[in-house]
């Protein structure tokens, strides 16, 4: 199975939430109101989105493995679960988080200096 | 819901004077009102080219010369439009991220975000890493 790391960028308390809980569309939409989640696939842009977050806690990455099928999968579906922003970011719709939430694995907080 | 910065600053310390002029030439071709930057979103099995004109979510990008006798060193400051839409900030790490692609031994530092305008040139000091 080949995998993909992706990287979500975001403070810390969000990504530890996400890290034990997994996604929650309920959760997402509070915070914008079409509680999309996004993640790249180069570290160095979610670095950036993590040290702009509005909630002001420490920016970290959430860094995580999905199976490439699986992401194939949800952009290819009609309509789709997921774009792919090119050339490296994904933004993933609540209707993903199902399957997105079994997909992900190897989940890991990482400070961002 | 959560409330996004008005401002951001980044110092950008470039490793010469030179490249300095070029950064910010750069950051004036892709931050300009007017600038067009596009990109390719994939899904349902089609691909179509978005196209994001920069004034249509920021008030204007400054970015300010040199400070003093430092001449390898620029701020650039994102002031974003109260109604910008969802993309602004995708489209504010783009141009930070093509200053880091572009110019290697640049080095980008995000030094304030906030919702009030400040004096940006006594926002801390600016210098240049020794060549």
């Amino acid at each position: 199975v080949l995998l993909v790391l992706l990287s979500h960028g975001t403070d810390v308390d969000s990504a530890i939430r996400i890290r034990d809980h997994g996604l929650d569309a309920a959760e997402a939409a509070k915070l914008n109101a079409t509680g999309e989640f996004w993640a790249s696939a180069d570290a160095a842009t979610a670095d950036w989105f993590a040290f702009s977050n509005p909630a002001g806690g420490p920016p970290v990455r959430l860094d995580f493995d999905v199976p490439e099928q699986v992401l194939t999968l949800l952009v290819n579906q009609i309509p789709p679960l997921a774009l792919f922003h090119a050339p490296s970011d994904y933004e993933f719709s609540p209707a993903s988080y199902d399957m997105l939430n079994q997909a992900m694995t190897c989940k890991q907080v990482v400070p961002v200096q | 819901m959560r409330h996004d910065a008005v401002f951001l600053a980044y110092d950008v310390r470039c490793g010469s004077a030179d490249e300095a002029v070029k950064v910010e030439a750069m950051v004036r071709r892709l931050g300009g009102r007017d600038a067009i930057l596009q990109h390719e979103v994939t899904g349902g099995g089609k691909s179509v080219e978005i196209s994001h004109r920069v004034g249509d979510y920021f008030q204007e990008i400054l970015v300010l010369p040199p400070n003093g006798e430092d001449h390898g060193a620029l701020r650039v400051v994102f002031h974003r439009s109260p109604e910008a839409g969802r993309f602004w900030k995708d489209l504010m790490v783009r141009i930070v991220r093509a200053i880091e692609e572009a110019f290697p031994r640049a080095t980008v530092t995000l030094v304030h975000k906030g919702d009030e305008r400040l004096d940006w040139s006594r926002l801390g000091p600016v210098r240049s890493e020794p060549n």
